[in-house]
């Protein structure tokens, strides 16, 4: 036996499980690095950075994302993401709804209890969950599907403060955000509170009519970013404000009436 | 990427007296200042996951003491010898752990992290020469002195050591 035989097995790390990469915590670190841009923070990173202080690279990142916008008429295609991918959403059962709920606080750090599960949604294989508290919000978006990279699915999560009360009918939200990083395809994620009179919900972006969910006072949509066929077909189809797309949404109230108008409108951040 | 080396890079800052809690911080802490030179990211996985072993050690330094010019981490290692997740027990083995313990903490910190980033962290010479920041030749001169100085080490705690009966006349039947 070599002098380096001994040492394998006196490994002092020799109890690090392999699959340690698909642990919650590894995959809340992966989606809070991989919120921004590469390349566009400060170096100097916190590992647990404070609520405020995620939002605030969101912002940075949504304001990145304008640029590249206004540079590149193909940022990338959601053919694939769009095939799996429903305008109407259905429930998630009890079981679900538990289960993600849980999985969401411990991606974005949040204690679930303070949290509670406003809104857990499934469109085709992927499924959308938003957690609030009193003063603050946790989204969290995850393929069910494995992929080469991701053997649990694909996910993203982010948190923020939370809309404040919107009008009885209107919406209050942070805006359309965008997911980026290590996730395959791109997807535009909105959530936020509903007023009273909210009935139901529609976007109407890139050629289709997003049906959010809206339970409780709360609502939430995503859809995936569809390849624009032309620069100008992307420059019409994101006439947005601060880096964020800014769809029409229509709003229908419980007296059966509609209002339409653009996101912009109810953004809190505008 | 970041699948195929996060257990790698936790087990690289356990290995330098970190509890895996803190561990896994200092790691995200790595990924975050990785991400944000994803530019230099080499190509080849294999130089890829000795730059990300770089980036850690120099985060690992810097929490030390501000000036890390020069410097090197201590490497701890296991006090008992493990073979397929089961801990030997027999005397011999036990006496070689205790051995081996002792020669790797006469060792300067410079001769552990060689031997750590050849033999635990799997790195080929120049791999680890670019760990250190020093040249390739210089690495192989300093694994071949890490080498020499612990095999002399083990020899000087097995003159120390009480003779202990072979196994095979300890008893055990």
């Amino acid at each position: 036996m070599t002098i380096d035989d001994q040492l394998r097995d006196h490994d002092a790390a020799r109890d690090v499980p392999e699959d340690l990469a698909r642990s919650p915590r590894a995959r809340a670190t992966l989606a809070r690095v991989t919120a921004t841009e590469p390349g566009t923070a400060p170096t100097k990173t916190s590992i647990r950075p404070a609520r405020r202080r995620r939002t605030a690279r969101l912002a940075f990142a949504a304001v990145v994302a304008l640029a590249a916008a206004a540079l590149a008429p193909v940022l990338g295609t959601g053919d694939a993401a769009l095939a799996e991918w429903d305008t109407r959403a259905r429930p998630a059962t009890p079981q679900e709804t538990a289960h993600y709920a849980r999985e969401c606080a411990d991606w974005t750090q949040v204690p679930l209890g303070t949290y509670q599960p406003k809104v857990v949604e499934v469109r085709g294989a992927w499924v959308m969950t938003y957690l609030a508290s009193e003063d603050g919000t946790a989204q969290c978006l995850r393929s069910t599907e494995p992929s080469p990279d991701f053997v649990d699915g694909e996910n993203q999560s982010i948190s923020g403060p939370l809309p404040q009360t919107p009008a009885a009918d209107g919406l209050a939200t942070t805006g359309v955000m965008e997911t980026s990083g290590e996730i395959s395809s791109t997807q535009f994620v909105v959530a936020g509170k509903a007023g009273p009179d909210v009935r139901a919900v529609t976007f109407e972006t890139q050629g289709m009519r997003v049906q959010a969910t809206v339970r409780d006072g709360h609502f939430t949509a995503w859809w995936p970013r569809r390849k624009p066929s032309t620069l100008l077909g992307r420059l019409v189809e994101n006439t947005g404000y601060n880096g964020s797309p800014n769809p029409r949404v229509r709003l229908t109230l419980t007296d059966g009436t509609t209002l339409t108008r653009h996101v912009k409108d109810y953004d809190m951040n505008r | 990427m970041y699948a195929s080396t996060y257990a790698d890079l936790v087990r690289f800052v356990v290995r330098r007296r970190y509890p895996s809690e803190q561990a896994e911080d200092v790691v995200a802490e790595a990924f975050a200042v990785a991400w944000q030179r994803l530019g230099d990211l080499p190509g080849d996985p294999g130089e890829a996951r000795a730059w990300l072993f770089g980036i850690t050690r120099r985060l690992l330094l810097a929490k030390h003491r501000a000036d890390t010019r020069g410097q090197a981490l201590s490497v701890r290692i296991a006090a008992q010898a493990a073979t397929g997740g089961q801990t030997l027990e027999h005397d011999d083995l036990v006496a070689t752990s205790l051995d081996l313990a002792a020669a790797w903490s006469r060792l300067p910190a410079t001769h552990q992290e060689a031997l750590s980033l050849a033999v635990w962290e799997g790195l080929s010479a120049a791999q680890a020469a670019a760990v250190l920041g020093i040249s390739p030749v210089a690495f192989r001169i300093r694994l071949s002195r890490a080498r020499r100085l612990l095999k002399h080490h083990l020899g000087a705690a097995a003159a120390d050591a009480p003779h202990l009966p072979a196994g095979s006349e300890k008893g055990y039947v």
